[in-house]
């Protein structure tokens, strides 16, 4: 309990202390503050924070699956398909999202036909962060030793069991922090959207901002609503791996 | 059991590591493998307990050395194998148990998953062995709450629940301090005495003396003496097979 109690004290200090200079900072800007103005615009703030709510969740679902084959295309023996893979996340980890997004919309996108720019958006997003999920996902796979799989082969496991049974109940705890992790920087790097005109959460605060010229209004409530997403998740990660630290 | 093997090899990387082995047992039930480290010990084991296939050396353009069980010639196509594996038992030196279930749970899985035993019966059959190896107390503990010896019985357990035809054991008790090892080796010494069909890899001499009818000796991947236990130890002609014996006793 006393160890508890420091904690938060310690938390409680230091946040007020970073509070403290940020209203010091904002406070030497002599500046008018008028929420009133982007309160009218409330509705759009809920709509855009939605928005990039569900196409977060939505990329983290399909970059699961897309990491987990990913994955499992680099632990295979064929070396077409691990070629495949390579190809992929080296392309994807070795260029800026942003590009990514304007190639695979303005060229990609358009050459297939496809107009909904949400769809696009997702699929962006997915295919960006799949690429490190593949990574996450092979590296907690080959972290298991070797002689477990001659175990599981010994008792004669198939190797589908193996994987179902030894391998991926293992590597999920590994694979677990780092995926919300990277769920944590998918959300945030989700605001790149608004280069697609796509009306989630930053664009939205832009218009705001361009409707009302309260640049501050309307783009601290931007970062908070980010932080409402991103904080519970990094809660997560700590937890889980306390959790976790028995394992020998 | 008898076993006959006709030019067993193995390659990795092109390099040969087992050179046509060929030996056959008389009707016995424990053979020993043994011989300097490096020798090709465990990498036999693994090819007659159906881990390992034989890499063929394919500038020498050998076919694939036979394996016969009781006259029962080892096919090596994957159905083949994985049913020989289900048929067999095997423990390693150490990772035998998985770490993330309870050794209840690493007993449970070969009989639930593999054997499609009914729960009922796996239950009665692991509660019996667990009591009579003093393991019950233990058997809710995750295996990095163990010691060495215990994880050892809990595989050997585990890779005996299913009366396999033969238990292989590849060192079971060199990663072990000497308190446990005992504690292992007479568990060995009573599914012996039970009537457990073993292949055993070892370099303790005493152990194999025991265990083994007939031993097969390697060295650089190539078997320089097969012969009763008694014999080998008492008289053997191969100088290498001498040597080795002096250098370990002393
Ligand atoms: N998968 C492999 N790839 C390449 N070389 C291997 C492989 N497995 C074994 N070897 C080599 O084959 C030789 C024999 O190895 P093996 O493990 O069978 O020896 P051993 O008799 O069991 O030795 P020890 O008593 O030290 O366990 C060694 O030189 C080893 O380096
Ligand atoms: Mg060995």
């Amino acid at each position: 309990m006393k160890l508890m109690e420091k904690k938060i004290l310690s938390y409680l200090l230091v946040l007020s202390l970073f509070f403290l200079f940020l209203f010091w900072s904002f406070h030497q800007l002599n500046y008018q503050w008028n929420w009133s103005a982007v309160y009218e615009y409330r509705s759009k703030f809920i709509s855009g924070w939605l928005t990039t709510v569900a196409m977060s969740l939505a990329s983290l679902i399909l970059s699961s699956m897309i990491g987990l084959c990913g994955s499992l295309f680099l632990l295979s023996r064929s070396e077409i398909l691990k070629a495949t893979a390579r190809v992929y996340i080296e392309t994807i980890r070795g260029t800026p999202f942003l590009v990514q997004l304007l190639i695979i919309f303005y060229v990609v996108a358009n050459a297939l036909g496809i107009e909904n720019r949400y769809f696009v958006g997702i699929v962006c997003m997915s295919l960006f962060s799949g690429a490190y999920m593949a990574e996450i996902i092979r590296g907690a796979v080959n972290s298991i030793e070797k002689g477990q799989l001659d175990s599981a082969r010994a008792i004669g496991l198939t190797s589908i069991q193996t994987y179902r049974l030894v391998i991926f109940p293992q590597a999920m705890r590994l694979i677990l922090p780092s995926m919300a992790g990277q769920f944590v920087s998918l959300i945030k790097d989700s605001s790149l959207l608004s280069v697609l005109a796509i009306s989630e959460f930053t664009l939205n605060v832009q218009e705001v901002n361009s409707f009302t010229y309260s640049t501050m209004e309307s783009y601290l409530p931007l970062a908070l609503g980010y932080l409402l997403l991103t904080m519970p998740l990094s809660l997560f990660i700590q937890i889980w791996e306390k959790r976790w630290r028995y394992e020998a | 059991m008898k076993l006959r093997l006709n030019q067993v090899s193995q390659s990795f990387n092109h390099q040969e590591i087992l050179h046509q082995i060929s030996f056959s047992t008389s009707d016995i039930q424990g053979l020993g493998i043994i011989g300097p480290s490096g020798g090709g010990k465990s990498t036999l084991l693994r090819i007659l307990a159906g881990l390992d296939i034989q890499n063929l050396n394919t500038k020498m353009n050998q076919a694939p050395g036979e394996i016969f069980f009781d006259e029962k010639k080892l096919n090596f196509d994957g159905k083949s194998l994985h049913l020989h594996r289900t048929k067999m038992g095997v423990v390693f030196q150490s990772f035998n148990l998985f770490p993330h279930l309870s050794a209840w749970d690493n007993l449970m899985l070969p009989l639930i998953q593999v054997h499609h035993w009914e729960l009922s019966k796996a239950k009665l059959r692991l509660d019996a062995l667990l009591k009579r190896f003093q393991l019950s107390m233990h058997v809710h503990k995750f295996p990095s709450q163990l010691s060495g010896g215990q994880k050892q019985r809990m595989a050997i357990i585990r890779a005996i629940s299913h009366h396999p035809e033969i238990l292989f054991l590849d060192e079971p008790t060199s990663a072990l301090d000497p308190e446990m090892a005992s504690e292992v080796l007479h568990m060995i010494l009573d599914l012996k005495k039970e009537g457990t069909k073993i292949v055993l890899v070892t370099h303790q001499m005493d152990f194999v003396k025991r265990v083994a009818d007939e031993i097969a000796f390697l060295s650089q991947g190539k078997l320089v003496e097969f012969a009763k236990t008694s014999l080998l130890f008492s008289s053997s002609s191969q100088v290498e097979v001498v040597q080795f014996f002096q250098k370990i006793l002393l």
